[in-house]
């Protein structure tokens, strides 16, 4: 790889997204719009490289800043290249590439017109786009903005087909990702008063030494980050508007939402509160203890509504509402089990929930069934979708060798480090929820027989994107070693200790 | 040499399965010749590493570096034993399933699924450590949910249901005991060095840990009241019910427990844990209601599966003795059981594919059309019950030295009842059987009959010859004592 782009690869990375989605709109003019979504392809493509590039290299060398426009902070913008944001480059590319390309058989149909389908491109790279600058960013400048950019660009993304039960939901999306932003943009007015400073790491040195005067004043602007990032990740009670968007909208959009849009806030929450604010004062708090709660919560109460949904789509966006809850019981529990689970659960969900989700798209484009209950033997007629949903299904429930189960090892062992056996027995009760809701599908397609055989699979690219993910969660979960360092150091970048590698 | 064996062993057979799996349905034969050729390649093995094994009295150890999964394979005397009855068994019922199946439909599903319980079956046998072990544990309830569903309908599904939820739930509670004693083992987790690595454990967290694993096996080694999915998982086809059901499935979990007594916390841990008479305590109250219950069943099938329920337990009460000989009558029993066992489910199946009849209380006169299958079912019921000249003599006769010999009377006692409840409600079936005329019209027998009648013989006559010659068993059942006790 060239200098230039090696060096400059933390900002290239957002610049080529951001810029590859400007240039849609100009395409949809192309004799074949196909080349235009494969170029989008091929970018995301670009971005997964520039990932795994700089993940190697932060784990390899270390973690490094990067000034923006040659401008050192405070007075110019800081990346901050950890393995955080390596991790989490990796999750991007690894999934929105696959979805991208499942897309593109047949985005056009989907959303209406060619015009709709080229602006739809801008807003899902736009999306990616904003989620990659969260992973680098290392001011909360910049964390507002790009969590403006990808909440406006996920509102857009759900409302692609303009029926009225999808606006509904991007209304409802809309309302509260708004209440949302108002809360991180307060959150962030009040560590800006209290520090005098954007860049983090500034703040985490002007609060380690003066945090001990305004502590309410703190852990009220802590809250507000809590909230807001909350209501945005889905945190339960704060998931309302979640099942109605994934549910309602294309599938792309649903898989792109449920696995990643959801994870951007999240890091953006650990940014904020563990290199910004810094694990000591976060521990003195009683923040952890209520994200351990809220987690508990959000894995039994998820799974619960998960169970009680008969439309394949709604169960899997309140799955999501549970899985949230395992990446958030991570973060509270607060140690490097703990985290390390968190950023394993990112990953792993990440690439599970994208799979079941296109999986499922697949079912409900060829049968037109959304209801579990009528897609009796649908497995044989669509054998190759309904495998990949059995690996997304095993993956979830944490059977060993799919990725799912490295996560949930992680999350166990934190939580027996914190002796929390509730915590152990809501993990273990999570994951027989999460067979329980996942495996009638399964039940349905394989063991039920049915009277017609019209069926088709689904074209081969769509196989070829859902494999993809396959591939990725099994070897992931059988050869966990590099993102499994990857994510150990990612945890010990946030608690400040040094991971041996 | 044996690292490559014992792969070829447990992923053989998944190749088999997939070639089943490929093969047209028209292509019957072919797929007939997979089943039984990967059956019995992966026995030839076996019995290879067992006579390897036996002679050099080393049994090596296999590191797979899969990266930091630490998957391990491992031989010993223990894992041989649970491997041997289970691939030299499959040999049989592999040759049975194709005359029991020779009429049925979804035959590619049924032999695939049956193809890679094997392979998993032995996993679970060569593990190496609990990680391993636990990874084809949790695989077998998956591939072996296929086959309890097969005959499709609702009672299937709610079978299915019941084994699945029964299986994961139990699972659970191993994977929790594992990570919690990787936590106090710091990382060990291969069977044999774990309990010098449990030092500084507590009394409780011991009791808590062995009783999570003592729980989570206990549900496919149908303990009471873990027992329930067994008997409604009867409504699986013949071949399955008598291979899944009564030797790879129900003694995957007995070998668990063996191994966590005596592979993962080792005798001297278990005894000074003071547990023993709560556990023996369960194990007596599962072999007396197991043999109770047996006794109110009409239906076969089921009868049966009420007495493995109790049999089982035999196996775990001569493991938690803790005495070297109360052992060797587990390990035998655990061998002679599931010999036992398979030939009454064979012949319950030919029963039922040739006459229909599924009750007890139909078989009237029905020996007098199908004396060789009844004359097996009672022949074999006299060793259930533990009479001479049969091998269940053997394994109780070592069952009882072993209680007499740690001072448990009562255990005495228990045995002595079960074996009269046995006979009490296995005599009765031989008995009508052979009594009176059926009414049954006289019909043509179907071609695949010898099929399921040869195994069946081939195996009642194992259980006479086992019976006569109990020492032909002893070489491998004296290296599992001799590996756990030093004498």
């Amino acid at each position: 790889m060239p200098v230039v782009i090696s060096e400059n690869l933390a900002v290239l990375i957002v610049v080529a997204l951001l810029s590859a989605g400007y240039v849609m709109p100009l395409l949809k003019k192309i004799k074949r719009f196909r080349v235009a979504e494969f170029f989008a392809v091929f970018v995301l493509g670009l971005a997964l490289s520039g990932g795994l590039y700089l993940a190697r290299e932060v784990l390899h060398n270390g973690a490094f800043t990067y000034a923006v426009g040659g401008w050192s902070a405070p007075w110019g913008i800081e990346l901050a290249v950890d393995s955080v944001s390596g991790l989490f480059l990796i999750t991007i590319g690894l999934v929105a590439a696959p979805i991208l390309l499942w897309a593109s058989v047949d985005l056009v149909r989907e959303v209406g017109s060619r015009a709709r389908a080229a602006w739809y491109l801008t807003l899902y790279l736009l999306l990616v786009a904003a989620l990659s600058g969260l992973a680098v960013t290392g001011d909360l400048f910049n964390v507002y903005v790009m969590v403006e950019v990808a909440t406006i660009a996920s509102c857009a993304i759900v409302a692609a087909r303009s029926n009225a039960v999808s606006v509904e939901a991007t209304f409802k999306y809309l309302m509260l990702a708004t209440i949302g932003s108002g809360f991180v943009l307060l959150g962030i007015g009040f560590l800006f008063v209290l520090t005098g400073n954007l860049n983090m790491n500034f703040i985490f040195q002007e609060l380690s030494t003066s945090w001990q005067n305004y502590p309410t004043a703190l852990w009220v602007g802590l809250s507000f980050f809590m909230v807001g990032f909350g209501v945005k990740s889905a945190l339960f009670p704060l998931h309302v508007w979640l099942p109605d968007a994934h549910s309602s909208a294309i599938t792309p959009s649903s898989a792109m939402l449920s696995s990643l849009a959801v994870k951007g806030y999240i890091i953006a929450l650990l940014k904020v509160f563990y290199i910004a604010v810094g694990p000591e004062i976060i521990t003195n708090l009683p923040i952890t203890d209520i994200m351990t709660l809220l987690g508990m919560l959000a894995i039994v109460a998820g799974a619960l509504f998960a169970l009680a949904q008969d439309e394949l789509k709604r169960r899997l966006a309140f799955s999501t509402v549970s899985q949230v809850g395992y990446i958030f019981l991570g973060i509270g529990l607060g140690n490097i089990h703990g985290l390390t689970g968190t950023f394993m659960h990112i990953i792993s969900h990440g690439a599970t929930k994208a799979l079941l989700f296109l999986a499922a798209g697949a079912i409900i484009k060829q049968t037109g069934k959304t209801r579990i209950s009528e897609m009796a033997g649908v497995g044989f007629e669509m054998p190759v979708t309904l495998g990949v949903f059995a690996v997304g299904s095993l993956s979830m429930i944490g059977i060993p060798l799919f990725s799912g189960f490295v996560s949930k090892w992680q999350l166990l062992l934190g939580s027996l480090v914190n002796r929390n056996f509730l915590a152990v027995i809501v993990l273990v009760g999570g994951s027989l929820l999460a067979a329980a809701y996942l495996l009638p599908v399964l039940r349905t397609a394989f063991f039920e027989r049915s009277q017609d055989r019209t069926v088709k699979e689904v074209p081969y690219v769509q196989l070829v994107a859902m494999l993809f993910l396959a591939v990725v969660i099994i070897m992931v979960g059988t050869f966990p070693s590099f993102v499994l360092q990857l994510a150990k150091q990612a945890a010990g970048t946030l608690l400040g200790l040094e991971v041996l590698p | 040499m044996s690292l490559p064996l014992i792969l070829v062993a447990v992923f053989g057979t998944a190749f088999g399965a997939v070639w089943a799996a490929v093969t047209p349905d028209e292509d019957r034969t072919e797929r007939n010749f997979v089943v039984f050729g990967a059956s019995l390649v992966s026995a030839l093995i076996v019995w290879w590493l067992l006579g390897q094994g036996l002679y050099s009295a080393s049994f090596p150890a296999f590191e797979l570096g899969v990266a930091s999964l630490n998957f391990k394979f491992a031989l010993d005397p223990l894992g041989l034993t649970y491997a041997v009855i289970a691939s030299t068994l499959w040999v049989f019922a592999s040759v049975y399933s194709v005359g029991y199946m020779d009429q049925e439909g979804k035959q590619r599903q049924f032999f695939s699924f049956f193809l890679l319980s094997a392979g998993i079956t032995l996993g679970i046998a060569f593990s190496g450590n609990l990680f391993t072990f636990y990874l084809f544990y949790e695989l077998l309830t998956f591939a072996t949910y296929p086959l309890v569903v097969h005959s499709g309908g609702e009672d299937a599904a709610k079978a299915g249901r019941k084994y699945i939820t029964y299986s994961l739930v139990g699972a659970s509670l191993i994977l929790a005991a594992i990570v919690m004693l990787w936590r106090l083992t710091g990382g060990i987790l291969d069977f044999g060095a774990i309990s010098a690595a449990l030092g500084n454990a507590s009394a409780g967290q011991l009791v808590t840990l062995f009783f999570l694993f003592f729980i989570g096996f206990g549900v496919k080694a149908a303990i009471m009241p873990l027992h329930g999915w067994l008997p409604a998982a009867m409504v699986a086809p013949t071949p399955v019910s008598a291979l899944l059901h009564a030797v790879a499935v129900v003694n995957a979990g007995v070998f668990g427990i063996l191994r966590t007594v005596y592979s993962v916390f080792g005798v001297d841990v278990v005894q000074n844990m003071k547990i023993r008479p709560v556990l023996l305590g369960i194990c007596a109250l599962t072999i007396l209601m197991g043999s109770l219950i047996a006794l109110k069943q009409d239906v076969l099938k089921r009868r049966l599966a009420y007495s493995t329920i109790s049999q089982l337990a035999y196996i775990l009460l001569g493991a938690f003795v803790l005495h070297p000989l109360a052992l060797k009558g587990a390990i035998l029993h655990m061998i002679f059981h599931s010999t036992l066992k398979i030939v009454l489910f064979f012949s319950a199946g030919i029963v039922a594919t040739e006459t229909g009849y599924l009750n007890v209380s139909e078989l009237r006169g029905v020996g007098r059309i199908l004396p060789l299958t009844l004359g097996s079912f009672g022949l074999i019921s006299l060793g259930m019950i533990g009479m001479l000249p049969l091998s269940g003599f053997w394994s109780k006769y070592f069952l009882l030295q072993g209680s007499l010999a740690a001072d448990a009377w009562i255990l005495l006692a228990v045995l002595l009842l079960s074996g009269l409840l046995n006979a009490f409600y296995f005599l009765p079936i031989t008995i009508t059987a052979f009594s009176g005329e059926s009414d049954l019209q006289p019909r043509k027998k179907s071609s695949s009959l010898w099929f399921m009648l040869v195994p069946t013989l081939a195996l009642a006559a194992l259980g006479l010859v086992f019976g006569l010659w109990p020492g032909l068993a002893s070489p491998l059942v004296d290296a599992v004592v001799a590996q756990f006790f030093s004498l």
